[in-house]
């Protein structure tokens, strides 16, 4: 990261963010569009309408990135403000889009701080847990994953990462195994005896 | 009723289970295998449905016959029950992996060429059939329907409306028979998500016939909101005189095709090993199957349950299957039409 | 019809029927943590232990289970963002802020008061309606079914927080999403790329807790921060003030409670698409539509109003026809039919008590209810004090045995994990996630119930009297959205100059 001014570069990664997140969603509906090609007119229906409308909307979202990155962005406060109901909602995508505060908007925040180590640290333990689970079971990869986490991240006592793994490990063999005979996911190695 | 607690009958569950195993675990040789193994039982839907309950019935009293350590049930639900049989047809052949199926469903799917069967009815290792109950036709409440004539007279005026859920399911197939055999302008309806959808319409007067399980007919009978008229089959009923065979009403050129179709269904929800299973392993299932399904304590339950049992030797059934899978021409086309193929 | 009440009081109330609800309503609190296992796993499991009981015992428990598993979901939907059920996934979006606002307490003590009143609305609309319950449940038929899909996906708009084209997109792409699988009506697999799993559809268990508590999971492991690590106000003590809220704001309560109950009770679409309404309902009425999703206290009070209210509402057309309208109230069927009872014209008649019976113990249990979680609420709105880091292992177990527990299958997990994905991403670029639900929930339907309108009626079912009028408020809704962004869009550009 540079010490470019945080005001515009959050703001061009998110267009470049909206610029992928658009083109993927179009891949996809066209793909979607494609496929309808072979089915039934009643089964094609339905997928036939929603991927057209998918597009089109998508089509709209794309000229109106186009607008923002290339146009000019000033231009936009009400020029099109009485044109039809689509365009009405992306006057207020600009008019409020920015400024949304809560919830979400938070949790975008984290996302879009974080730097690409820590990213990489995150994805690490999340294939770390569901790749165990996929490989050895639920049961098997928890505990482990539990004590690591604890250990380094959360730099907890080995006393809470005991209790930590009894009150969950412990619990679910309990009554999923033993009491209520249900599965839990197990690993690919270990299935069969 | 009884009245005991939700504790007293865990407790007497648990000993009556001790006791049992107690006894049987000297009394089969042949079934010395099985002792303190764990068996599991597959069952191809959801918990909490009818057929869970059927599953969960006959795992209760079987496991302790076999000597089991313990007999788990285990719901794997998808594509209709394809899901689970398409996996009980691959595992190891020995008697610890056992299914609850949908024999007539499965066996349309495979005759029907509908894509994702991976496995052959046939060659299944049965052991023994829990239940099977006869489709039967079903009109709207106070509906003018009665006869097949009645139906072709609607018929002359406008499309007789035959409700059904999706293509492929059981009760599109009975609903295409329907259509067929009645010989008049009819029309079946699809999209329902289930036999209490169906017949919610019928309720509403929305459609003139449903076929469905018996069971479902007389579950809506009692709701109002359907009257069993026919039986989708050849014989009727014991004790049900006044839902008449539809063969009787019908051209007789199409006698072998509700036959075929009669023994597919009767073939109904039946325990199956995977194929390949040893003789004398099968000889045993088939064995405490018989004998569980007859016991007083498993047949009090199903009477409380009112879960009616059906039960059919594994011998009968695998003929039953068999028979059904040499099917005659007619009613293959009948199951081809009945998947999107 | 006054002695049957009374009857089915007296029943519920003997200490073996009060004995085995508590024991449902301990059980359902252990089970229900899990997102997702809670209402109809937790049911379907315990369906068993009923065998041989009297009917008002297998109720008093099971129902008493299922009140608690909803109470519970509302909980973890609160603390962690994750919804108990997609049918109840509009608590998260503002009771989670404001946990994250370290308002978890008063969040808590107002989703659960507001719980309570809907449930006794739902109740008292299932009393009520129980001498018209049959007309009432057989005058809805597909082409009312569909409009009311259609009610519900109108508040796409004003669910897509001013970002109404952003929310368009997403709406289509769930409603695609809910299209996958067999299509009910030629049997054709759809976008099912060969997955036996995917013939059925994606569940929709696995997509909200991935849609919902993914992007918190993920959250917390990157800012390693607590849920309400960013609040100014540390207060854990608003319990009481959130339980006064629901007086305060006893309109909205009152509102969502009467929507969640009136369509809860039409067959089949009802309980899916009645949170939307609430929740949309309840921003179009409010003076601050501004705050909704950002922590509005309105907007959970709505949602917590709509969620028991519905399960009441939904028990209507299983007792009058035997026709289920979601997951739990097919393992009620079927508990129905287990303990000798038939739905249908004799619930109303000879066995008249029995519904009533259900009635109090939707009330009573939620009494219960409230009173057990009341000293547990503190305690819990603690957790969002606590270190991220510690939450995460125990997050991640809830998800995954929340996905895997409906159908004991690990391709749900992986659903899941795909759904977190998307969920991030959406979060990360600030794309809403509602619209994408809400399409994944009424897709399937709306296309189903449209089919069969044509089927039965030809084009004629839209002259039918409640698809005018279902009309009618649609178009009534459109134009207040298209009026509201008017003046939003006046009210912005008049700071801005």
């Amino acid at each position: 990261m540079t010490n470019a001014p945080m005001a515009t570069k959050p703001q061009k990664r998110a267009e470049l963010g909206d610029w992928i997140f658009t083109l993927a969603l179009l891949g996809v509906m066209i793909a979607a569009y494609v496929m309808t090609f072979n089915w039934p007119a009643s089964t094609a229906f339905f997928p036939e309408l929603l991927s057209i409308a998918g597009i089109l909307f998508l089509l709209m979202k794309l000229a109106s990135l186009a607008w923002t990155t290339f146009g000019g962005r000033a231009a936009l406060g009400g020029a099109s403000a009485s044109k039809a109901a689509h365009s009405n909602g992306e006057v207020a995508l600009a008019a409020e889009g920015d400024e949304d505060q809560g919830n979400e908007d938070e949790f975008h925040k984290v996302f879009a701080r974080a730097d690409r180590r820590t990213w990489a640290e995150v994805m690490g333990w999340v294939v770390m847990f569901f790749g165990g689970m996929y490989l050895v079971g639920l049961l098997v990869i928890l505990p482990v994953f539990i004590i690591a986490y604890l250990r380094v991240v959360a730099k907890a006592p080995w006393r809470v990462c005991i209790i930590y793994v009894i009150g969950t490990a412990g619990v679910m063999y309990a009554v999923f195994e033993l009491f209520l005979h249900l599965p839990l996911p197990e690993g690919i190695l270990f299935s069969g005896e | 009723m009884s009245r005991t607690s939700i504790f007293s009958r865990l407790l007497s569950a648990s000993i009556a289970i001790m006791i049992a195993s107690s006894a049987s675990a000297q009394m089969d040789k042949t079934c010395a295998f099985f002792e303190n193994e764990t068996v599991e039982l597959v069952i191809p839907f959801s918990a909490g449905g009818g057929f869970d309950v059927y599953g969960r019935m006959v795992a209760k009293y079987m496991g302790p016959q076999l000597g089991a350590a313990s007999m788990i049930v285990r719901n794997q639900p998808g594509a209709g029950g394809l899901l689970a049989t398409n996996q009980t047809w691959t595992e190891k052949p020995d008697g610890l992996k056992l299914q609850l199926i949908a024999v007539s469903g499965m066996l349309a799917a495979e005759l029907g060429d509908a894509p994702g069967v991976r496995f052959k009815t046939n060659e299944f290792s049965w052991v023994g059939r829990v239940s099977g109950e006869p489709d039967v036709v079903a009109t709207n409440p106070g509906g003018t329907i009665k006869t097949v004539d009645d139906a072709q007279k609607l018929g002359a005026e406008r499309a007789v409306r035959i409700g059904s859920t999706g293509l492929g399911s059981p009760q599109y197939i009975s609903a295409k028979l329907l259509e067929t055999v009645i010989e008049t302008n009819a029309n079946v309806i699809t999209g329902f998500s289930g036999s209490p959808e169906v017949y919610a319409s019928l309720g509403r007067g929305e459609l003139d016939l449903f076929s469905s399980s018996l069971s479902a007919a007389d579950a809506a009978e009692k709701a109002q909101t359907g009257q069993t008229i026919w039986l989708l089959g050849t014989e009727a009923v014991a004790g049900r005189p006044e839902i008449r065979p539809i063969s009787e009403m019908v051209d007789a050129k199409f006698l072998p095709l509700i036959k075929a179709h009669a023994s597919a269904v009767a073939a109904g929800r039946a325990i199956a090993a995977p194929p390949g299973l040893s003789e004398d392993r099968l000889k045993c299932l088939r064995d405490v199957f018989d004998r569980t399904i007859s016991s007083p304590e498993f047949l009090a339950e199903s009477r409380q349950l009112n879960r009616p049992v059906e039960p059919l030797s594994g011998a009968a059934v695998a003929d039953l299957v068999r028979g059904a899978s040499e099917a005659q021409k007619e009613y293959l086309d009948l199951l081809r039409s009945s998947f999107a193929q | 019809m006054f002695d049957a009440a009374m009857t089915g009081l007296l029943d519920v109330l003997s200490p073996h029927s009060m004995g085995l609800m508590l024991i449902g309503i301990l059980i359902g609190f252990v089970v229900g943590v899990l997102p997702g296992i809670g209402g109809p796993v937790a049911m379907a499991l315990m369906l068993p232990f009923t065998f041989g009981m009297e009917p008002i015992h297998v109720f008093a428990f099971l129902l008493g289970m299922k009140v608690v598993t909803s109470t519970t979901g509302d909980i973890t939907a609160v603390l962690f963002g994750i919804p108990g059920e997609a049918t109840s996934a509009a608590t998260v979006l503002d009771g989670h802020p404001m946990a994250r606002k370290g308002q978890a307490g008063r969040a808590l003590g107002a989703v659960l008061m507001s719980s309570l009143v809907g449930a006794i609305i739902g109740a008292v609309v299932l009393a009520l309606s129980i001498p018209i319950i049959r007309p009432i449940v057989l005058a809805f038929g597909p082409p009312e079914f569909f409009m009311l899909t259609v009610v519900g996906l109108i508040f796409m708009a004003s669910l897509s927080r001013g970002q109404m084209l952003k929310g368009m997109i997403m709406g289509c792409a769930g409603l695609l999403i809910a299209l996958i699988g067999i299509d009910p009506q030629a049997g054709v697999p759809r976008y099912v790329f060969g997955q036996l799993e995917l013939w059925e559809g994606l569940g929709l268990v696995p997509i909200v807790i991935g849609l919902f508590g993914g992007p918190e999971i993920v959250q917390l492991m990157l800012s390693k921060e607590s849920i309400a690590g960013k609040a100014v106000s540390r207060n854990i003590d608003g319990v009481w003030q959130g339980m006064l809220d629901t007086f305060r704001h006893w309109k909205v309560v009152a509102w969502a409670g009467a929507i969640g109950s009136a369509i809860g009770v039409i067959p089949g679409v009802g309980g899916s698409v009645s949170q939307f309404i609430a929740y949309g309902q309840a921003k179009q009425m409010s003076k601050t539509p501004e705050e909704f999703g950002k922590g509005s206290i309105e907007g959970l009070l709505a949602a917590g109003g709509n969620n028991n209210a519905k399960d009441g509402g939904s028990l209507v057309p299983m007792i009058a026809i035997g026709l289920p309208g979601s997951v739990s109230t097919a393992i009620l069927l079927n508990a129905f039919l287990i303990s000798g009872l038939n739905p249908g014209p004799e619930m109303l008649t000879t066995h008249l008590d029995v519904t009533f019976s259900m009635v109090w113990i939707m009330i009573i249990a939620n009494i219960i209810v409230v009173i057990l979680a009341l000293p547990l609420l503190k305690p819990l709105a603690r957790l969002t004090f606590t270190e991220g880091p510690i939450l995460v292992p125990f997050l991640l177990v809830l998800t995954v045995l929340g996905a895997y527990a409906e159908n004991n299958s690990m391709f749900d997990v992986w659903v899941m994990l795909g759904a977190a994905a998307v969920g991030i991403v959406c979060l990360r670029f600030n794309w809403p996630r509602v619209p994408l639900l809400l399409g994944a929930v009424l897709g399937d339907l709306c296309e189903r119930y449209l089919f069969l309108s044509t089927s039965l009626y030809g084009w004629s079912w839209i002259q039918r009297p409640l698809v005018i009028l279902l009309g009618m408020i649609i178009v009534a809704i459109l134009f207040k959205t298209v009026w509201d962004v008017r003046k939003s869009i006046r009210r912005s550009s008049e700071v801005r100059a």
